[in-house]
């Protein structure tokens, strides 16, 4: 399962804020990666590096870089940022569920509610931490 | 016309192998991306983090903005 981890979880699963369904999140997605993989945009490596010491960061960076590579924002099409936007998500947050759709991923993990609202009619799902620990207990069975 | 004999012990003897180095890969991964996840949730908790007093709908208010504010500075530099 190909999935995006928003901001919020990889802040609430390293630990600055604890949330252990986010922390146990991180752990499987390294424990069993291929089978449940990773990919991240600069604009979400960006604001959890804003979040963390330098040295911390190079220590995210290094945990991102294992298991896939970041991509840069300008590869995802202007378009598909401004059909999300006509959905009502910030620009943002319409760039980030665009990036979803581009990348083809399963599924974005969000903590945040205004995104968890907003999710009828989409080519992927949105979810958070503790649905997801299920969804991937599920489909490891 | 030339005719090439490929023993099949040798094909599965092939695959089996690229099976296992890429098992090995995966591991290797693993365990690198571990050790940074590890290394970095120490270096955390160890001092006090400025989201670790906030409530968890200040924390991804905060979150929020600093998206909004890397966003906007984006959109300037490729204006």
């Amino acid at each position: 399962m190909l999935l995006i981890l928003d901001s919020n979880e990889y802040i609430f699963g390293f630990g600055a804020f604890k949330k252990p369904a986010c922390e146990m999140l991180l752990d499987i997605i390294s424990d069993t990666f291929p089978i449940h993989s990773i990919r991240i945009p600069r604009l979400i490596a960006e604001e959890v590096g804003r979040h963390l010491t330098p040295e911390e960061f190079r220590e995210f960076i290094g945990f991102i870089t294992n298991l896939t590579t970041i991509d840069e924002d300008f590869v995802v099409p202007f378009e598909l940022g401004v059909q999300y936007e006509l959905k009502g998500l910030k620009p943002a947050d319409a760039f980030i569920a665009a990036y979803v759709e581009w990348t083809g991923a399963d599924a974005l993990v969000t903590e945040n509610r205004h995104f968890l609202t907003k999710h009828s009619n989409l080519p992927f799902k949105i979810i958070n931490a503790k649905d997801c620990l299920s969804l991937i207990k599920s489909t490891s069975r | 016309m030339h005719l090439i004999y490929i023993d099949i012990r040798y094909i599965i003897i092939y695959h089996e192998s690229m099976k296992t180095k890429e098992t090995i890969m995966a591991k290797t991964i693993t365990k690198k991306a571990k050790e940074h996840l590890t290394k970095l949730r120490k270096l955390i908790s160890k001092r006090k983090h400025p989201l670790s007093d906030m409530t968890e709908e200040e924390v991804i208010e905060a979150l929020r903005k600093t998206r909004e504010e890397i966003w906007d500075k984006k959109l300037v530099t490729h204006s």
